[in-house]
Formats: structure tokens, C-alpha cells, sequence
């Protein structure tokens, strides 16, 4: 049976505890504002998002609830975003019925998970 | 026409022998009396209120609870004539289709008949509780043209309708008591007495049939009614307290099991809206056609099908503020599908749900007597995780739906059960104590709410819904009770 691309696989999202969630809130609050960020290596996925951010406070909230492996929710995006627009890979997403909550805002899987990495880039 | 007659001044001793007595003066009473009327059939009424609210007679009602966390018994049904239209809120909508399945994702589902059974008998239902025309889904392309409909992408959610009781004028809704009481005096057939408590029912020496009903008045005078037929219409509660008292109709212990209400938690979700405003029907009732009308989001029926959901009505509420989060949320959101969301607004949404039938949801006789000797009750209260969780999957199909069509996008404000809990109030929709079903060992009444075993004793109103629907019972329940005054009407003299 073929990998399904559009699904992010097992290692790269885990059900976290307490301690995601201790250093998830500690990290709300500390980023720096988006022209003065530094370059990080999934600066060809982050430019996806207009206001970065928006979207690392977003991040942080579902970080609050489920560790990631950032590395591996990289690689899992450039696979299932490849050369498309965010706003067709969260189309299908909807269309697909792939959403993932932030904090119980419910938004399309793929967007959660470009937020994730926009707050836990290093 | 006739005067009511007052209990109180019915000599000790009497025996009154009428072809139906109904006992219990509220919507479904006075619905059956209205249907019945110059039939050749002599009827009775009994009601244990006045025409006014009275502290006495409505403690009558008082029982306790555990569990979940319910409405005091007192305080969530009226005891006087027209019962507790006396405070209802007029909101009414005819059950689905889907209600009277047997869904196999619903244990004990199913009612013993589909809505064409019922059907026949909504629009006169729909005139007793002066709803207007009869509009209901019909609504949309109307509305829609005063007012664009909250754009939902294609999905499990619409955009369905309630209409309200009207009585007249800016009185609003019916009361059934004082509106139908000119009508009821007018009705050759019957006699209706006030004052009067339905305390024990007695069957005859082999047990087939209702004997005699012990009337009782708070001033302490009793008689008897030995009707040919008679039916409990004191409302889901009363109903099973009086079975249960009398030990009647409970050989296979169902009566004052499964239990239901509607639960309404309140602000369950946040619905934010890209372009702002949305349309004043889905906050307030607005008139169509000289018929108050509100918009809902429902679950349609493929979606309960495919994703084995329950029924459930959701309203947009109130404006509310967005936080830094849902401003983020907002924001990147909106930005990701292309959708202009420089005007969002955030509001909350409430709901009520549709309960998953339970028999170990129940109510059960205590020690505690009332003023008049009857035990009073107990409710054992249950509300399981996936009645909740069942929710929150039609709330996000909405959130889903909404984004899919870029205008809008939601939050779910509740994911614990104790975050569900606290936010917890109730329908006062009382259903399914005697519930309906052809089989004696699995429902009270059979599908003529005719109670099984008893040649004639019948029991009607909400208590008898097997399966409960999200949808408020009242407009439904008065139209199973004109069916059951159609059955009434043929039964021998
Ligand atoms: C606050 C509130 C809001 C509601 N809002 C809505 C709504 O918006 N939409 C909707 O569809 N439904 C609503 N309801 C429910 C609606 O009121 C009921 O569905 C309807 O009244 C039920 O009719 P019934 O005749 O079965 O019972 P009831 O109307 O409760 O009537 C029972 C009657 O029996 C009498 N009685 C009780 N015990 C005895 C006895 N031992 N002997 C003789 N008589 C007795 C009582 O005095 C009463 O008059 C609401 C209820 C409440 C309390």
C-alpha cells in the first residue's frame, strides 16, 4: 500500500504532556517581530505565511496540547505542499476533511502545521 | 357555556364515571379535550391547578436529584391550567425524518411508525400553538432574498429554520390555559374540573384494565373516576411518578427510564465571521409572511448518517470579543484561503443537543411524600462523553464548511467534560419516561401510546418519544396527541 502524502506521518505528531505545554506558554511572548528574524532552515515553508506571527501564536496553541518534531513536519510539508499554493494544499485539506485545533480554532491541517513550525523553528 | 368546576366543592365520596377522563390540563389536555370536542364521546378533564400560578400546588412537583447537574423539579414545569406553556418559550420545529429511525449508531433508537404517521396531524398542531403558516425549511430561498444566508461550503450542515408561538399581538407565545379557556368551557362533551390531583390509579381484579383514578384536592376532598378510558397528559415526569406510585404498567420496569432532555450548553463555540455582519435572522426571530422565524445550523441527515452524529440545533448568539489568539487565528487563517477578513466579527453560538436514548437515566420513587401522600421523585441524572463529543464533530464540520467557502471560521470552547458540564443548562423538554414501542419489554406504551397490557389506559405527550430528535417537542408532541384523539374517537362506549 502506497504512503498517503497527504498525511503527516506518526513521528512527526505525538500526543504531548506537560512539559510541551510549560514550554509552549513560556515561549508566547519572546518572538521577535517578523523583518528582524533571523533565517531558519524552513524560511522556503514559512514564506507561505503572510503574517508570521499570527501564525506562531497559533502555533504555540497547538503545541500546547501535542509535541512535534519539527524536522519531520518540515519534510512532511514540502512533501504534500511541493510546488502548490498554501491556498490550494489548504483547499484540499477542507475538502478532505484534514483539520487540525488550535487551542479549539479549527483550521486546515496543513496551515496548523506550518504555524507549528513557525513557532518552534530552531 | 359552562364554567370549570372546582374540586374543591365536588361533594367526598362522588364517583364520576365519564367514557375519557384526561388527567392533566397542559398543552397535550387541552389539545385531546379541543380534538374530541362534540364527539359523542362524555369527557372529563382534571387539572391539579387553578387558573394562576400557585405556591402550593406547584411544590407538589419538588423531588431531588443526582448526577448530572439538572433543573430543580419544581421549577422546570408549570402546575397550573395550560401546564408549562405557562412559561414556554415558543420555539418548535417539526422532528426529522431521520428521528424515528432505528439508528444503529443510536442505542435504542427507533419509533414504531416514520413521520408520515405523523404528518397528518402537524398542521392542525401547528394552528393550536399559532405558529403561522407553515414554513420551516421553505424559509431559505425567502429569507435569503432579504438577507444572504451565512455562505457554508458544501457539507453536513445547513441552515434550517424554528418558528415561534404567536398568540396575538405582541403576546407572545401561546399560553394555553388562558388562550384555549373560552374554547374548552364552549365544549358540550366536557366537563373541566380544577383543583383536582390525579393521586393512584387502580386496575380491576385480573389486572387488564384502569379501574379507577383517586382524585385528591390540596383542601383534603377526595373522590373517584372510574372512566372507560382514560389518559395521563401530566406531562413526562408526573406521568411515570403516578405509574410508579400505582405500580401500574411497570411489570417490565421501564417506567421513569430513558429519561431526556435537551441539553443546551451555553457558548459552546465561536463563530467568527469574515465580513463582519450576518444576517439578524440567525440572532432573532423575524417575521415572514406574519410568522416569526429564526435561522439554525443543523446537521443534515447524510451527515448524522455518515459520521454517526445526533440531532442538533445551533444559534448564533451574541457579539463577543476576539483575543490575541483568535485575532491570530483569525488572521492566518483568512490569509492562507485568500479571504478578506479585515471586518471579522466573533460571535457565540449555543445549542441543544439530541441525547443518546439511556436507560440508567431515570427517575425513581423516594420515602419523600408530598402534601398530598405521593412519594416524590428522584432523578438519577447521566449525560455521556459522546453526546458531547458527537457535538463537537458536527461544530467542526461547521468550522470546516465555513472555511471551505472563506467566510468564516470557528472555535471550539469546549473539550473537557467538565468544561461542558459548567457550562450546562437545560430545554425543561421533558421526554421519554413511558417511552413507545411495539414490544412490552422494550417500551411502556405500544404505538397507539396505549399503555401495554391495559385495555385502556393511554399515555401521551413527550414521555412517550422513544428517540428524542434535537427538535422542541411541543408542536410534535400535539400532533401524536391528535392522533391518539383519532384512535380515541373509535373506541367503543
Ligand atoms: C421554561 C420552559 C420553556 C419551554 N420552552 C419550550 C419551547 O420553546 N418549545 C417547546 O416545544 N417546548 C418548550 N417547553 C416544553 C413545553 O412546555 C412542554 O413540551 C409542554 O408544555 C408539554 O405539554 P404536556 O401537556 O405534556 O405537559 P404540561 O404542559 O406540563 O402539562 C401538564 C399538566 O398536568 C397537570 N398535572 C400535573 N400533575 C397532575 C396530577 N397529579 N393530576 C392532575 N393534573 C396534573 C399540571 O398542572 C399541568 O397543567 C418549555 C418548558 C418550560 C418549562
Amino acid at each position: 500500500m502506497s504512503k498517503d502524502p497527504t498525511r503527516f506521518t506518526r513521528r512527526s505528531v505525538a500526543i504531548g504532556g506537560g512539559i510541551t505545554v510549560a514550554l509552549g506558554l513560556a515561549a508566547v511572548g519572546i518572538n521577535a517581530p517578523h523583518w528582524f528574524r533571523a533565517k531558519t532552515a524552513y524560511d522556503d515553508l514559512l514564506d507561505k505565511l503572510i503574517d508570521r506571527d499570527a501564525a506562531e501564536t497559533v502555533g504555540h496553541a497547538i503545541i500546547r496540547t501535542a509535541s512535534f518534531d519539527t524536522k519531520q513536519v518540515a519534510a512532511d510539508l514540502r512533501q504534500r505542499i511541493g510546488t502548490r499554493t498554501l491556498a490550494d494544499v489548504a483547499r484540499e485539506d477542507l475538502v478532505g476533511n484534514r483539520l487540525i485545533e488550535a487551542k479549539g480554532w479549527v483550521l486546515p491541517e496543513t496551515l496548523g502545521m506550518l504555524c507549528v513550525v513557525a513557532a518552534q523553528p530552531a | 357555556m359552562s364554567a370549570f368546576i372546582d374540586a374543591r366543592t365536588v361533594p367526598a365520596g362522588t364517583v364520576l364515571e365519564p367514557d375519557l377522563a384526561i388527567f392533566g390540563g397542559g398543552a397535550v389536555g387541552i389539545a385531546l379535550a379541543l380534538a374530541l370536542a362534540h364527539s359523542p364521546i362524555s369527557i372529563m378533564l382534571f387539572e391539579s391547578g387553578g387558573m394562576d400560578f400557585d405556591a402550593a400546588t406547584q411544590a407538589l412537583y419538588a423531588g431531588s436529584q443526582a448526577g448530572v447537574k439538572y433543573l430543580p423539579l419544581d421549577a422546570c414545569r408549570m402546575r397550573y391550567l395550560g401546564g408549562s406553556t405557562n412559561h414556554w418559550g415558543g420555539w418548535s420545529r417539526p422532528l426529522d425524518p431521520i428521528d424515528f429511525e432505528k439508528r444503529d449508531w443510536v442505542a435504542h433508537s427507533g419509533w414504531p411508525f416514520g413521520i408520515e404517521t405523523l404528518r397528518p396531524y402537524l398542521p392542525r398542531a401547528q394552528s393550536l400553538c399559532e405558529l403561522g403558516d407553515w414554513i420551516y425549511d421553505e424559509a431559505t430561498p425567502r429569507m435569503a432574498a432579504l438577507a444572504p444566508l451565512l455562505r457554508l461550503g458544501e457539507g453536513g450542515v445547513y441552515t434550517s429554520w424554528f418558528q415561534f408561538s404567536k398568540t396575538r399581538d405582541d403576546v407572545l407565545p401561546t399560553h394555553f390555559g388562558t388562550r384555549y379557556a373560552d374554547d374548552l368551557k364552549r365544549i358540550p362533551n366536557l366537563r373541566l374540573y380544577l383543583h383536582a390531583n390525579a393521586t393512584a390509579l387502580k386496575l380491576n381484579g385480573n389486572a387488564s384494565g384502569l379501574e379507577s383514578v383517586a382524585i385528591a384536592t390540596l383542601s383534603g376532598r377526595k373522590f373517584t373516576v372510574k372512566p372507560r378510558t382514560a389518559v395521563l397528559a401530566m406531562g413526562a415526569i408526573e406521568n411515570a411518578r403516578l405509574m410508579l406510585a400505582s405500580n401500574v404498567g411497570n411489570q417490565n420496569d421501564l417506567v421513569g427510564r430513558y429519561f431526556a432532555d435537551h441539553p443546551i450548553p451555553r457558548d459552546t463555540a465561536t463563530l467568527v465571521s469574515f465580513a463582519g455582519d450576518i444576517a439578524g435572522y440567525y440572532f432573532n426571530a423575524g417575521l415572514l409572511s406574519a410568522t416569526q422565524i429564526r435561522a439554525t445550523l443543523a446537521p443534515t441527515d447524510a451527515f448524522k448518517r455518515s459520521r454517526k452524529v445526533l440531532g442538533s440545533l445551533t444559534t448564533i448568539e451574541t457579539p463577543v470579543e476576539m483575543d490575541d489568539l483568535a485575532r491570530a487565528a483569525v488572521v492566518t487563517a483568512a490569509e492562507a484561503i485568500g479571504a478578506d477578513a479585515s471586518n471579522a466579527k466573533a460571535f457565540s453560538v449555543g445549542c441543544g443537543l439530541e441525547l443518546e436514548p439511556d436507560p440508567e437515566r431515570r427517575f425513581v420513587l423516594t420515602h419523600e411524600r408530598d402534601a398530598l401522600g405521593l412519594p416524590r421523585l428522584k432523578l438519577i441524572n447521566r449525560v455521556s462523553d459522546s453526546d458531547f463529543l458527537r457535538y463537537r464533530e458536527t461544530m467542526k464540520e461547521l468550522g470546516r464548511q465555513l472555511l471551505a467557502a472563506g467566510t468564516g471560521m470557528i472555535r471550539l470552547n469546549y473539550d473537557t467534560r467538565a468544561e461542558w458540564e459548567s457550562a450546562l443548562d437545560w430545554g425543561d423538554h421533558h421526554l421519554g419516561t413511558t417511552r413507545m414501542h411495539v414490544d412490552p419489554k422494550q417500551g411502556v406504551v405500544d404505538a397507539d401510546s396505549k399503555v401495554h397490557g391495559l385495555s385502556n389506559l393511554f399515555v401521551a405527550g413527550s414521555g412517550v418519544f422513544p428517540t428524542y430528535s434535537a427538535s422542541n417537542p411541543t408542536l410534535n408532541l400535539i400532533a401524536l396527541t391528535l392522533r391518539l384523539a383519532g384512535h380515541l374517537r373509535k373506541l367503543p362506549r
